[in-house]
């Protein structure tokens, strides 16, 4: 554990590789193409959920009506509250318009938990130094890790972004995402899309999530959904305004 | 004369009742490029501690030390100016490169690879931003002689040399690599240099 935080440090105190924050210039409205609330019940839990899931996408408003909205930015919310409160959520960003600089990061997607979050970024072009060709950054808490999209089978990149995330998020945050697996996994026959589960192949290299869930039943959300704007939420991630429909113009 | 006859009894205090070897080799150009080395080694085989402390012509010495250690494998440090610098520790296929209270676990053989490259880099530049730097004039030089190639004391120049921008150092005309020994004042002060270094924990 020694070990891991000296890592971490160090990239710490080396990375000011992107200054931006991860929502920083992503449309803060956005319309609602699907919206999926469920109660998820076990076999052996009675009829109270032991968890309830909520499924936003939106088309991200870019402020300029020079793209068709077919074209907008999406982003993907998959939100996950425990039967404890403890939240989670996995979240991705499509479509965003690259930057007048294509070296600069871009956000792409974020496992957000109370008080830590794991995000990752890309670029499209290199940069000047000795990282300057990798392409992808992982930021655990406060550390910034380059890494090439050509490395994550390499042995050392993957030992060292699983200290990072060691570091960054706590054992009880990692065991919510790790449970929370199964059920996003099992709620896809329900419609939640899997995609948002892709990052976490990146975020914890190595570690064989459980993917099958014995027992899960879903059902429609009878509650107001979750709202990711509301309560604890807001310490989990940065809520965007959500509007029914389309734009009229 | 007087640093000298310090830097005699400091060797002199820390020697074991077993005599060090010490050795004596040069690199030079047909320019202004010259670098002698002194190599002092206490024990054999792989519990050897070896010392090699180069020095340019301007007098910059860069000391490299390889030492047992608990449990098996070895520790290789590399400083420019004064002790820690960086430290390799090999065990197995892994090395833990440690510098400024900072330090990383790699594969040895991945250290080509740009994710593990940019990493190593970041960290040694941090802590010795010249290291890199020596690293690749020294793997540049050695390149281009018919000397021996660098032995496992010269483990830290060989994973920083992949890791550096390339040298801007331009030899002219043939490196040469020449073996001692050599005799006077000069050389006695880099032995003694080497062999102090031996004894430090």
């Amino acid at each position: 554990m020694k070990r891991a935080a000296a890592f971490a440090a160090l990239f710490l105190l080396a990375a000011p590789v992107s200054g931006a924050g991860f929502f920083d210039g992503v449309p803060s409205k956005g319309y609602v193409i699907d919206d999926v609330s469920l109660d998820v019940l076990s076999a052996t839990g009675g009829t109270d959920p032991i968890a309830r899931l909520r499924y936003v996408r939106l088309s991200l408003d870019p402020g300029r009506r020079d793209i068709a909205y077919d074209f907008w930015p999406q982003r993907e919310m998959l939100m996950v509250e425990r039967a404890t409160g403890e939240k989670v959520i996995l979240e991705r960003l499509l479509r965003l318009q690259p930057g007048a600089d294509p070296s600069a990061w871009s956000p792409r997607g974020r496992v957000g938990l109370e008080g830590s979050a794991l995000e990752t970024f890309a670029r499209t072009a290199g940069a000047q130094g000795p990282c300057g060709a990798l392409d992808v950054l992982i930021r655990a808490g406060n550390v910034d890790l380059p890494v090439s999209s050509g490395d994550l089978s390499v042995r050392t990149v993957r030992l060292g972004v699983a200290q990072a995330v060691e570091t960054a998020v706590s054992e009880r945050g990692r065991e919510l995402v790790a449970s929370a697996v199964p059920i996003l996994f099992a709620a896809t026959t329900k419609g939640l899309p899997a995609p948002p589960l892709d990052m976490l192949n990146l975020l914890f290299p190595g570690r064989a999530f459980a993917r099958s869930a014995e027992g899960l039943t879903f059902r429609q959300s009878a509650g107001a959904p979750l709202d990711p704007a509301g309560g604890a939420w807001r310490s989990v991630t940065s809520a965007p305004l959500m509007l029914p429909g389309t734009p009229v113009f | 004369m007087r640093r000298l006859a310090l830097l005699l009894a400091a060797a002199a205090i820390s020697r074991p009742a077993f005599a060090d070897d010490v050795a004596f080799s040069r690199l030079a150009d047909e320019g202004s490029i010259s670098i002698t080395a002194a190599r002092a080694t206490r024990g054999s085989g792989p519990t050897a501690t070896v010392v090699i402390v180069l020095e340019n012509a301007r007098g910059d010495r860069v000391f490299l030390r390889r030492a047992p250690v608990d449990g098996g494998g070895a520790s290789y440090q590399i400083w420019l100016g004064g002790p820690p610098g960086v430290t390799f520790t090999r065990r197995g296929d892994t090395v833990l490169v440690e510098a400024g209270g900072h330090s990383l676990t790699i594969v040895e053989s991945e250290i080509a690879r740009p994710t593990v490259a940019c990493w190593v880099a970041t960290l040694v530049s941090k802590v010795e931003p010249k290291l890199l730097d020596v690293a690749a004039g020294l793997s540049l030089l050695k390149e281009q002689t018919g000397g021996p190639p660098m032995d496992d004391a010269f483990l830290p120049v060989r994973l920083l040399w992949p890791v550096a921008p390339p040298s801007d150092l331009r030899p002219h005309g043939a490196v040469r690599f020449q073996k001692g020994p050599f005799h006077g004042e000069a050389f006695d002060r880099l032995a003694a240099a080497a062999t102090a270094e031996l004894g430090r924990r």
